[in-house]
């Protein structure tokens, strides 16, 4: 996403929208322009285009070529968009589409709506634009935005702050102030397959084969049903044994695989893109699911409300052994506890690989960000209370002992009722209390024993004190 | 099944050995696709695999014929217990079968495509290798054993490595354990008589119990057989708290087992001081 000049907007930046036009229509190519735009169109014919202008709102396919680019401008924008898309779509296939939007789902104008200083933004939001696109099968394939500015509202500060940041989180769209936008034919949209899990294991280029090997083999030992594997690699990277062992593994008729091909920046997004299933699960070559794992998560999300899942793990502790199989020196469950505490998203960013999320409950949250995955347990559980299934853990993340990682969530608000916060606090001071009465029963029944050998005690008591003293100096 | 021939042309020098009893059908297409892969990897040995019915009838038969036109199937006519029945295919596989190693495989378990030839390569890296057992995944036993040489305390017998050496030394399993702690007992007496035992780390065999169903025959089994290996190795308070939970459980009475003494040797590697593991644990 390219950020426009705060100063020039778009809808008044006519000299950059003219020049990205422009830039976008090929040579000699039929360009369709809906909507009054004379100036445009006497630029695009001075190139040498072809241009045929619609008054709109609505576009017509006409006679002659199928145009390689449509231009919408004004009203076309949203009838078109809302409810032209598919017969666009079928009409003229391999043209592209072009058009300026002002964000009626943006922070600024949902806050001035909620507080009523502003009226309601008419027009479409960006998050409705993404998702007709895809609808109708197009994809973004450039976007110029302007961001929204952070001026105050008649609310405090701090609030402002928080609501605006909570809209963020929930959807990135609500970001952007204004946008230029160009849309390219993509595949058929898919909806996502009600109850098929898709689990993505993604590969890097110091992944071992026999650690990835161990992975599938466990995922192949799965009960879920149905069950879609996503190998995603970076491009270059060897897959050759990873695709034998998929190929063998997949005979047992327990899941379909298929390997997804992407840069690095953009491998995970892809893979998501690709996944089909309506439930969602992240994998990499460290982790070993055991058989009911994803059964029980699945089941945890069908039985409730929740958007998210999370199982306990094991942390398996390797020792390093060079040549041989890695030793497994200890398996220390986490996060600990019967509850799911909002820290332990924070601190098991690990916890990324224990998870199924229902993709029918997340609306338009982003699941992938240019941070990686690291953040996604904190940033999903910000937003939507997990369901944790505390009993025994349910997979492994392996690796040598290392310190602890903790997910990097600066600027991360919290959705919680009151309540629960005022539960999780007082549930605290009680264990406390009674970890200090236990240590308290401990040191009086140490006491008593003590007390009871003869000269102990008084030389153990002037001991104490004496050290007592010493560490007061 | 037989794979690649063998080096010397003959018959295989292993045997796999498949004790069933009531097997739902899924778990032996899966069973056999994984000993298909086995037959598949680089570098696989040859190895016959045979099958020995504990069932009422020998309703398996039919689906182990769909899985295998030429499977050595045999209905054992009675419940003979697990070991009992691993004893009689072992006896054939070192008699008249000329193997040099026989492999005890459960039904329920999923081999890795190189389990077999790991097996075999670990069994065959020392002379006097006693057996061989495949660590479990994807959660492995916590039971130690030595990172470097592979020496455990005990072998699990859900897939297990018996060499021609031990069988010739030691016998097979005391067919008195009609199923559970009979690999432990194997273990114990192939150690004190010098042989030695491991665990082949690259033999994974896919084999989950932890959240499998709870249920008091299984317990009760579990206990009877504890208890019958503190008498026999002379633990009589192993022995004695194992009957009192076989009771809790609802067992039936049985005779109570002669508590033996074993022996210097056996009561130095008989481990009674970690509940039903038999070792520490390592986690």
């Amino acid at each position: 996403m390219n950020a426009l000049s705060k100063e020039a907007p778009p809808s008044i930046a006519s000299a950059r929208w003219m020049a990205l036009v422009l830039s976008r229509a090929r040579a000699g190519a039929a360009v369709s322009l809906v909507g009054a735009s004379p100036t445009l169109a006497e630029a695009l014919r001075a190139r040498g285009h072809s241009v045929r202008e619609l008054p709109g709102p609505e576009w017509k396919r006409g006679k002659g070529p199928a145009p390689a680019l449509v231009v919408l401008e004004g009203e076309a924008v949203e009838r078109v968009l809302e409810t032209g898309l598919e017969a666009l779509r079928r009409a003229a296939p391999g043209a592209e589409l072009m058009f300026g939007l002002r964000n009626a789902g943006s922070a600024r104008a949902l806050m001035g709506a909620l507080t009523g200083e502003a009226p309601v933004r008419a027009g479409l939001s960006e998050q409705r634009v993404l998702r007709r696109l895809a609808e109708a099968g197009y994809r973004v394939a450039h976007r110029e935005t302007v961001p929204c500015t952070s001026e105050g509202t008649a609310l405090a500060d701090d609030t402002t702050q928080a609501l605006r940041a909570l809209l963020a989180q929930l959807s990135p769209s609500t970001q952007v102030e204004e946008g230029l936008y160009v849309a390219v034919p993509d595949g058929p949209v898919r909806e996502p397959v009600a109850g098929l899990l898709s689990v993505v294991v993604t590969v890097g280029a110091g992944t071992r084969d026999a650690a990835l090997d161990e992975a599938l083999f466990a995922l192949a030992g799965q009960e879920q049903q149905p069950l879609e594997l996503l190998l995603a690699a970076p491009e270059g990277v060897d897959l050759s044994v990873a695709e034998a062992a998929l190929e063998r593994y997949g005979r047992l008729g327990s899941f379909q695989s298929r390997i997804v091909r992407a840069p690095s920046s953009a491998l995970t997004a892809e893979a998501v893109r690709e996944a089909r299933g309506q439930y969602l699960a992240f994998l990499d070559a460290r982790c070993l699911v055991y058989p009911r794992h994803y059964v029980q998560l699945v089941q945890a999300l069908q039985a409730g409300r929740e958007a998210w899942a999370v199982a306990r793990a094991f942390r398996t502790e390797w020792a390093s052994g060079a040549g041989t199989a890695p030793y497994v020196r200890a398996k220390v469950p986490f996060p600990l506890g019967e509850r799911l505490e909002v820290e332990h998203l924070v601190v098991h960013p690990e916890l990324v690989h224990a998870m199924v999320i229902d993709r029918g409950r997340i609306g338009p949250f982003p699941v992938v960000t240019e941070a990686g995955l690291g953040d996604l347990p904190a940033r999903l559980g910000a937003l939507f209370p997990p369901v944790f299934l505390g009993g025994i853990a349910s997979c492994e993340v392996r690796g040598p002992p290392e310190p602890p990682a903790v997910a990097a969530v600066p600027g991360i608000w919290l959705v919680r009722p009151l309540g629960a916060w005022v539960d999780a606090v007082a549930r605290i001071r009680d264990e406390t209390l009674q970890a200090r009465e236990f240590r308290h029963r401990v040191v009086d029944a140490l006491n008593d024993r003590i007390h009871g050998i003869p000269w102990v005690h008084t030389t153990l008591r002037a001991l104490a004190n004496r050290l007592k003293r010493d560490s007061g100096r | 099944m037989r794979g690649p021939a063998s080096a010397d042309g003959g018959a295989p020098g292993i045997w796999l050995g498949i004790v069933l009893y009531r097997n739902p059908e899924r778990e032996l297409e899966r069973l056999w696709e994984s000993l298909r892969w086995n037959l598949e990897a680089p570098g696989a040995p040859a190895f016959r695999v045979v099958w020995l019915d504990n069932s009422p009838d020998d309703a398996l038969r039919a689906r182990v014929a769909l899985l295998d036109a030429d499977a050595d199937y045999r209905h054992a006519g009675s419940n003979l217990g697990f070991g009992a029945a691993h004893n009689r295919l072992m006896a054939e596989a070192f008699g008249a079968g000329g193997a040099r190693y026989y492999v005890c495989v459960n039904p329920d378990g999923l081999l890795h495509p190189d389990c077999v030839r790991e097996l075999a390569r670990e069994a065959d890296r020392r002379a006097d290798t006693g057996l061989v057992e495949a660590r479990l995944f994807p959660d492995e036993h916590p039971k130690p054993y030595d990172p470097a040489t592979g020496e455990t305390t005990w072998c699990s017998g859900c897939v297990l490595l018996v060499t021609r050496g031990l069988h010739a030394r030691v016998g097979g399993f005391d067919e008195r354990f009609f199923m559970y702690c009979e690999d432990v007992d194997l273990s114990w007496r192939a150690r004190a008589s010098g042989l030695s035992i491991r665990v082949a780390p690259a033999a994974l065999v896919h084999h989950y119990t932890v959240t499998r169903e709870a249920s008091p025959v299984r317990e009760r089994m579990v206990r009877r057989s504890a208890a019958l290996l503190g008498a026999k190795y002379g633990d009589a308070a192993f022995m004695n708290a194992r009957l009192r939970e076989y009771a809790q459980l609802g067992g039936e009475p049985f005779r109570t087992p002669e508590v033996l003494k074993p022996g210097r040797r056996l009561e130095g590697i008989a481990d009674f001081g970690h509940h039903l593991e038999f070792a520490r644990r390592r986690w």
